[in-house]
């Protein structure tokens, strides 16, 4: 027998009302509404490639002859942008002298505002000024949160392991002249291969919400990552998925 | 209107938040999550996509809650932020590769009542896709009309009323059972040919 409208109606009202609907996350809505808005990321991804062809044919024979994680680095050093979103399996943009191994990503531009940048290293101890000479060599500028200020670098912290016997764990941070901080940026206990994590903090007294790169994470996944940095322990890997930028597994030294 | 109304007190919510009181922007946006929640949900079909489609759509009202010249027509204005924001990320969710596995918890499990009806609803709702979900979720559950459905989506009321018609027809058969299988490929033949 048929059912009526009444009973559709019913029906589809009641399936309706059952959709447990999570909290509003009001922080979260309200750094959206901060953040700049991409409105065609394909085509700034196509922006991206034309733009960086053009500066590799603009420097001439010599960059053309270098591999492609250096023509990445001049993608990143000239235009002062960020990385754009890589393809997943991961790719080692660098290896320091001492055999470490990074990996710059995910990162995902959002037109020409700020871009999200992780960087994972397969290395088991990595000491601090290492990692600072390894940022610096490869001419990381990660360009902030628009309404931010400017001048932001880059520094790496290390902290002890969460348990005794555990590897250090390394942050890498951006700071601003100005003192405030954004974009805490786990690259995880080394020894553990993270996948890719992007999102840009902004730390504001006690509260941390999110700036930028809050399109990468779901929200569940920014919720967990949040609520566990302000408990101070180790930010749980997730995955921000491959379409987004998701940095693959790398190998151990 | 049919059912859409903005009452009174909400009207003179919408105004405060108009004017730039923060409370009442807060307390605007809070009583708007569920149904925009619930509206992403019902194109998306993926709690966390929801939420973030829903988030988004919150934050463009946040950002244009000043332009709106009739406030009494906030609700119909919500959803269709909300509408674009789901079939935006719906768009671009299909031009891009599947997510890998998540490590973090599932979203809650619905509350345990009458499952067998839950089910059958959820998965006919389900099976109906989001082109002929949305204007069904938007006329039984926001109580929209066709011609403000229309208005949400952006096509004409007679192509909602003609997608409400096959929604409903769709529906009914998936809730009392399975169809023949040439009716069965008729109407799917029928569903594609109308689908967003």
């Amino acid at each position: 027998m048929m059912a009526s409208d009444d009973v559709l109606r019913g029906q589809v009202r009641r399936a309706m009302g059952r959709v447990p609907v999570p909290t509003l996350d009001l922080s979260a809505v309200q750094a959206r509404a901060a953040a700049p808005r991409a409105r065609r990321p394909h085509l700034t991804r196509t922006w991206m490639v034309g733009a960086a062809a053009m500066v590799a044919l603009a420097l001439g024979a010599p960059v053309l002859a270098r591999s492609v994680p250096d023509l990445y680095h001049v993608v990143i050093s000239a235009l002062h942008l960020t990385v754009v979103a890589r393809e997943p399996g991961g790719q080692t943009l660098a290896q320091s002298a001492q055999g470490f191994r990074y990996t710059i990503g995910p990162a995902r531009c959002k037109g020409a505002g700020p871009c999200g940048i992780s960087i994972e290293t397969s290395a088991r101890t990595v000491s601090l000024a290492q990692a600072e000479r390894d940022a610096a060599g490869w001419g990381f500028r990660v360009i902030p949160p628009a309404g931010l200020p400017t001048g932001a670098h880059l520094v790496a912290i290390r902290e002890p392991g969460p348990m005794p016997g555990q590897p250090n764990q390394v942050w890498f941070q951006l700071r601003t002249a100005s003192g405030g901080q954004f974009t805490i940026q786990e690259i995880g206990p080394p020894h553990v291969v993270w996948q890719g994590t992007v999102t840009t903090w902004v730390q504001d007294g006690t509260q941390i919400v999110i700036s930028n790169g809050n399109r990468v994470l779901t929200a569940a996944q920014r919720n967990a990552i949040r609520s566990a940095m302000l408990a101070r322990q180790p930010v749980p890997a997730v995955s921000a998925g491959p379409a987004r930028g998701r940095a693959g597994p790398i190998a151990r030294p | 209107m049919e059912g859409n109304g903005t009452m009174p007190a909400d009207l003179a919510l919408i105004r405060r938040a108009q004017a730039g009181e923060p409370g009442a922007l807060h307390s605007l946006l809070e009583g708007a999550w569920p149904d925009a929640y619930r509206v992403a949900w019902s194109v998306l079909g993926d709690p966390r996509r929801a939420e973030d489609a829903a988030q988004e759509a919150l934050a463009r009202v946040m950002q244009s809650i000043g332009s709106l010249r009739r406030p009494e027509l906030f609700r119909a204005w919500l959803l269709r932020i909300v509408t674009h924001e789901a079939w935006r990320e719906l768009r671009r969710h299909s031009r891009e590769r599947p997510a890998a596995p998540e490590t973090l918890p599932a979203c809650p499990a619905p509350t345990p009542l009458a499952a067998e009806e839950r089910l059958d609803l959820e998965a006919a709702l389900a099976a109906l896709g989001p082109a002929h979900r949305l204007p069904l979720v938007l006329h039984y559950y926001s109580e929209l009309s066709s011609a403000e459905i229309g208005a949400v989506l952006g096509i004409p009321a007679a192509t909602v009323r003609f997608r409400l018609a096959t929604a409903r027809q769709r529906l009914r058969q998936l809730l009392e059972g399975p169809r023949p299988e040439g009716e069965a490929a008729r109407l799917d033949a029928t569903l594609g040919g109308v689908r967003r």
